[in-house]
């Protein structure tokens, strides 16, 4: 009985699941090509708020809206005559320098919502109307017919990257990724795929086959990758480590998605805000050392989101509340640096928040064609346009 | 030659699906709240505190069992320390901001029991009707017994 493509995907994404639980990926990395470029995804998680992230400094009205908030002038890292960066992101002020730094001004979509689940699902699915079940990145695995073509360094899959039959992997550390049986069931696990079968059970035990010695490879490879940078300590650098490892170790991954939480700042935002950037900026900041040590920094570009920005005006606990527009990054040397958009007319707001002027899409869109080379109309359902952040 | 049966490519399916549906959601479980119940003691060390809303309701610093605006004494009380912290040039997170409201002695409903005695007694410091049964003298001696207020202290402050 022949396959078609959706019960390929389906049982390849079985095979998996019905044998270790082991990620599929490392199941085709051996024999992925390798050299192919690789877009890794930074989620914000909480909506990051924008206004004290790239700041509009040289704004009279952004100092008004935040009295206790607002980034001093003087500690506001300069990019332009209106617009500079969070001290926090020191960091990565290197790659600014070195035009390998991007940031998109009033990204957000039409109708903005500002419940979490909603507006996450909406970057998630890529669809404002919120019909579309799937993740954009779960597109592209059905797209491409590679249910294995990205990952989520974490331990919980985004919707970004569900399909409507499987669901890309998930690592919570790579050394863990490994064919550990319960002592004493190697035999009976052996026996069971020597057994003779046919059609789909041996296709099954077939893909088992084929992972188990392409995974012994993969992990020779991982065991041999040595970090060229020191990582920060903390979750979000462990997994961007991690993520380094992957791509210097040659996984053939197209897509990364890592995720840092706890921007969701109503009370005290700069205790916490001013943490959290620092987290991102030392993280990406080692990140992409390692990665030109490896040799590798060529194929890569990081994109970060957060589900929507912060209303202009703080409120009374010292802190901000849900908003529309916010901005996005870029960084890598495949990047074109700078500012992409105006600084945030403060004078024009929708209901007290920054409008959009460009719509998320379109930056998506920028990745997918321009990065990946795939059909961005496809997989989006349109044509978007946005900035043009990659050289 | 033998195929899956259809029973089993659904077994197998299944197991699929639970393991699709058995990633972690993303409960909408507010992190100021999972910080007080650390802070405050209550959490058992099952994990089920952040499930259990009886442990604390959002109505402990909200006015609605739903959260959001508006906030009961208790909660403003907060949110003006959180606000005063700033204006000061300070950058409290929420465990130090509950700490100093309740190192302060506030008593935000005004029932004649201060916020930090409540917390430990178990009524609600927001809430006017819901207070201690025993006498203030009392209540205050076992707690001060108890540790006083310094067992509120953040972890981070007491390592300074």
């Amino acid at each position: 009985m022949p396959l078609h493509r959706r019960d390929f995907l389906k049982y390849s994404a079985l095979a998996v699941a019905a044998t270790s639980g082991m990620p599929g990926f490392l199941a085709r990395a051996a024999t992925q090509a390798t050299g192919q470029k690789t877009l890794v995804v930074i989620q914000l998680t909480g909506g990051n708020d924008g206004l004290n992230t790239l700041i509009p400094y040289s704004n009279g009205a952004y100092y008004a809206a935040r009295p206790t908030i607002a980034i001093p002038k003087k500690d506001v890292l300069t990019l332009g005559s209106d617009l500079g960066m969070h001290p926090s992101l020191k960091p990565l002020m290197g790659l600014w320098d070195a035009g390998q730094l991007a940031w998109m001004e009033n990204i957000g979509y039409p109708n903005p919502n500002r419940s979490h689940f909603a507006s996450m699902a909406i970057w998630h699915t890529a669809d404002p109307t919120q019909a579309q079940a799937e993740g954009w990145i779960g597109r592209i695995a059905e797209k491409i017919g590679d249910p294995f073509c990205a990952s989520n360094i974490g331990s919980s899959t985004p919707l970004a990257l569900r399909a409507a039959e499987f669901s890309l992997p998930s690592i919570e550390a790579v050394d863990n990724f490994q064919v550990k049986l319960p002592a004493g069931l190697e035999g009976a696990f052996g026996a069971m795929l020597d057994a003779q079968r046919g059609g789909e059970a041996d296709y099954l035990v077939r893909a088992t086959r084929q992972m188990l010695s392409n995974t012994q490879k993969v992990q020779a490879n991982v065991g041999k990758y040595r970090a060229g940078a020191t990582y920060p300590e903390g979750k979000f650098a462990a997994q961007l480590k991690d993520a380094a490892r992957l791509i210097a170790s040659g996984t053939g991954q197209r897509i990364l998605y890592v995720s840092l939480g706890g921007f969701d700042t109503h009370a005290g935002q700069r205790g916490e805000q001013d943490d959290l950037l620092a987290q991102l900026a030392s993280g990406l900041a080692a990140f992409q050392t390692d990665l030109e040590r490896q040799g590798v920094a060529e194929r890569v570009v990081v994109m970060g989101f957060s589900e929507f920005g912060r209303r202009v005006a703080e409120n009374d606990s010292a802190g901000t509340d849900h908003g529309q527009g916010s901005v996005m990054f870029a960084l890598g040397k495949g990047v074109k640096g700078g500012i992409h958009g105006d600084s945030p007319d403060l004078e024009d707001l929708s209901l007290g928040d920054i409008k959009y002027k460009q719509d998320f899409r379109g930056v998506y869109a920028g990745a997918l064609t321009n990065w990946l080379g795939l059909n961005a109309r496809e997989i989006l359902g349109g044509d978007f346009k946005g900035p043009q952040w990659l050289a | 030659m033998v195929g899956l049966k259809f029973s089993e490519k659904h077994v197998l399916g299944g197991i699929l699906a639970l393991l699709v549906l058995a990633a972690p959601a993303a409960l909408a479980l507010p992190k100021y709240r999972m910080q007080a119940i650390t802070q405050f003691h209550l959490d058992d060390g099952s994990g089920l505190a952040a499930l259990d809303r009886r442990v604390m309701a959002c109505s402990y610093c909200h006015v609605k069992e739903t959260g959001g605006a508006p906030w009961n004494p208790f909660g403003e009380a907060i949110r003006a320390t959180f606000k005063a912290n700033a204006e000061a040039g300070g950058k409290a997170k929420f465990p130090e901001v509950l700490y100093i409201l309740l190192e302060s002695g506030a008593d935000a409903d005004g029932d004649s029991y201060p916020d930090a005695l409540e917390v430990w007694a178990k009524t609600l410091p927001g809430n006017a009707a819901s207070k201690p049964s025993e006498a203030l003298e009392v209540v205050q001696a076992r707690f001060e017994a108890a540790g006083g207020v310094r067992q509120f202290e953040p972890q981070q402050a007491q390592k300074k």
